[in-house]
């Protein structure tokens, strides 16, 4: 189970979020929407621990924000940019994510081949991430996000800028995600997917968390 | 995983940047080496000695001093004894250095105690920094002249005393003038400056290029940051529990394996011009300056968005080193503000160690200490800059 609790952040001066508060249990996809500027990246970050709050707590399974090694080995983070390397290859990617995970030998190459497989990247594994189309790299991003099978997965826009074929591919690894038992956490700006696609949707308005129907 | 960082980011540093940047040292590497000629005793020399252009006409005393005493630097080529518009000839042909002028009966209001009239200089333009140099090295030898005077004057006012005739206390004083020149010209006592300090061209170009070479590996560095910056990676490293110092530590690394490949052709063309600078002198000098900017450029690239205002101002900050450590212009030209913070710059312990390796003199132990200090506090502030990241 995730839980936050009275989150609160500000750049200089300005509030972006103001005691931010909600549960997710597992099997779930949260989907976090707003206008541009609402704090929906803030949110992600914070709870990605890259981004320190000013103030609340963030416990997923009883693991604080505050024993960052502990709750960093739970979660898998796929940011809105491609970050990967586009001079090496899909699977040379994966294998770079992986171990930095700490996973090795035959257990890195179940854990490739189990990601891969998910997202649906098991196609061109050889291919350079450099020469892969934009939709193929989400993909392959995403794959890299959640290499090692983590809880929590947490999503930045994950399907934007690209074609309504691997969007759908995309969406039904997010599924498959949350069938597994796996908690999703997901920025998106599309509605329709939204309502589709995740259990709950929170719309940050003004720093302040709203249910959308 | 530091081995996994290591393998990754050398990968990513293998590109056309790289590439150009090894081109580069091995291109002025075989630059300089083509600049050097080789004196008749062997050594090595990037520069002929300077003429300088002497004008009395008076043909005094003084003139035999000067033109004995500086004929004797190294650095002095001939000197030459002209007159005016022949030395403003030379000077405009730029075939000489300076010109000396003595006023008009200098000696006699030398000797006589009268106020004299100032020798004048005139510097030429075209070479700014040894002109300017050997001027400070004539404020001491007036300093020399100063003290002759002084000492000449005690022994009239005594001989005053003792010698009533105007004929032979000339002599005697001029006898005693002769002496006391000629002593000091014996004991090189004129010139009381070390007189080849900061004149050896070659080395300081050698000093101040390989610091130089030493700081331009931390843009390499700059690159891969931004890179992982820019696509997010480094957010995600972040998320993976990847300590900060295993990320800093390798592309750093990294970027000192470059730096050791594009310095192999250095040393190899330096061990036979200056084989007083051993392989090691060279390395101990540079790869904690090398250390030093690469960390601070890292602490850079965690502030800001925008690559290119973060290039620029790495590129100020290798340049302002470079400067702060007198590998621009020689340490006695800058300004006194200047002189005072030189220590702050990671390019002063660099560089000092490898211009005092040059003459052969022993390093001060503390230089590296110093260098050390400066490279923990460097990789200190970029574990803050990646703690308070703005990116």
């Amino acid at each position: 189970m995730l839980i936050v609790k009275d989150i609160y952040k500000s750049y200089k001066k300005e509030t972006v979020l103001s005691g931010i508060s909600f549960d997710v249990d597992a099997g779930n996809i949260i989907g976090i929407s707003g206008a541009n500027g609402a704090g929906k990246t803030t949110l992600i970050n914070i709870i990605a621990s890259v981004l320190e709050p000013d103030k609340g707590e963030i416990t997923l399974n009883n693991i604080s924000l505050s024993d960052r090694s502990a709750y960093r080995n739970q979660i898998g983070y796929v940011p809105q940019s491609i970050a990967l390397s586009s001079r090496l290859s899909v699977y040379r990617n994966l294998e770079f994510w992986g171990a930095i995970r700490g996973l090795r030998g035959l257990e890195l190459k179940q854990a490739i081949e189990s990601a891969a497989e998910q997202s649906n990247v098991k196609d061109f594994l050889k291919k350079p991430v450099g020469q892969c189309s934009g939709g193929m790299a989400r993909r392959v991003n995403l794959a890299a996000g959640i290499i090692g099978n983590p809880f929590l997965i947490l999503l930045d826009e994950p399907t934007t800028g690209i074609d309504e074929i691997n969007r759908d591919i995309i969406l039904d690894s997010i599924r498959t995600l949350r069938n597994s038992g796996r908690i999703v956490l997901m920025v998106n700006h599309y509605a329709d997917e939204m309502r589709n696609l995740c259990d709950r949707i929170i719309q940050i308005k003004a720093g302040v968390i709203h249910d959308a129907p | 995983m530091l081995r996994r960082l290591l393998i990754y980011y050398l990968r990513e540093s293998i590109n056309i940047k790289t590439a150009l940047f090894l081109l580069l040292v091995i291109l002025l590497a075989v630059f300089s080496k083509s600049l050097v000629s080789f004196d008749d005793e062997g050594k090595a020399r990037l520069y002929e000695p300077l003429d300088i252009s002497f004008v009395d006409n008076d043909d005094s005393i003084i003139s035999d001093v000067i033109e004995t005493q500086f004929a004797d630097l190294q650095a002095i080529g001939k000197v030459h004894m002209d007159t005016m518009d022949r030395a403003q000839e030379r000077l405009a042909d730029n075939e000489i250095l300076l010109i000396l002028e003595m006023p008009e009966n200098f000696y006699e209001q030398t000797t006589s105690g009268e106020s004299r009239d100032r020798v004048r200089i005139w510097l030429n333009e075209q070479m700014p920094a040894e002109s300017n140099l050997f001027a400070r090295l004539l404020n001491h030898a007036v300093d020399s002249f100063t003290s002759v005077q002084a000492s000449l004057y005690a022994y009239q006012e005594e001989l005053s005393l003792i010698v009533d005739d105007e004929e032979v206390f000339d002599n005697y004083s001029r006898n005693a003038t002769w002496e006391v020149a000629a002593r000091m010209i014996s004991r090189n006592e004129l010139l009381n400056v070390e007189k080849e300090a900061r004149m050896r061209q070659f080395w300081f170009v050698v000093a101040s290029l390989s610091s130089l070479f030493a700081m331009l590996p931390a843009l390499l560095v700059l690159m891969l940051a931004q890179n992982e910056i820019k696509s997010g990676q480094h957010r995600r490293l972040m998320a993976a529990n990847v300590s900060w110092w295993k990320v800093h530590l390798s592309k750093v690394l990294i970027g000192m394996l470059w730096l050791i490949t594009g310095l192999i052709p250095v040393f190899i063309a330096l061990s036979f011009t200056l084989p007083q600078l051993r392989w090691y002198h060279l390395f101990i000098a540079i790869i904690p300056l090398y250390l030093s900017v690469s960390f601070l450029s890292l602490a850079l690239a965690f502030q800001s968005n925008n690559s290119e205002a973060t290039m620029l101002t790495c590129w100020m900050m290798i340049l302002t080193f470079l400067l702060m450590a007198g590998g621009i212009y020689p340490t006695q030209l800058l300004p006194s503000w200047i002189q005072a913070i030189q220590k702050f710059s990671p390019a002063y312990y660099s560089f000092s160690q490898i211009y005092e390796t040059l003459y052969e003199r022993s390093v001060p132990s503390l230089l590296y200490i110093y260098s050390v200090i400066i490279v923990i506090i460097s990789f200190i502030i970029s574990g803050l800059s990646w703690k308070r990241s703005k990116v």
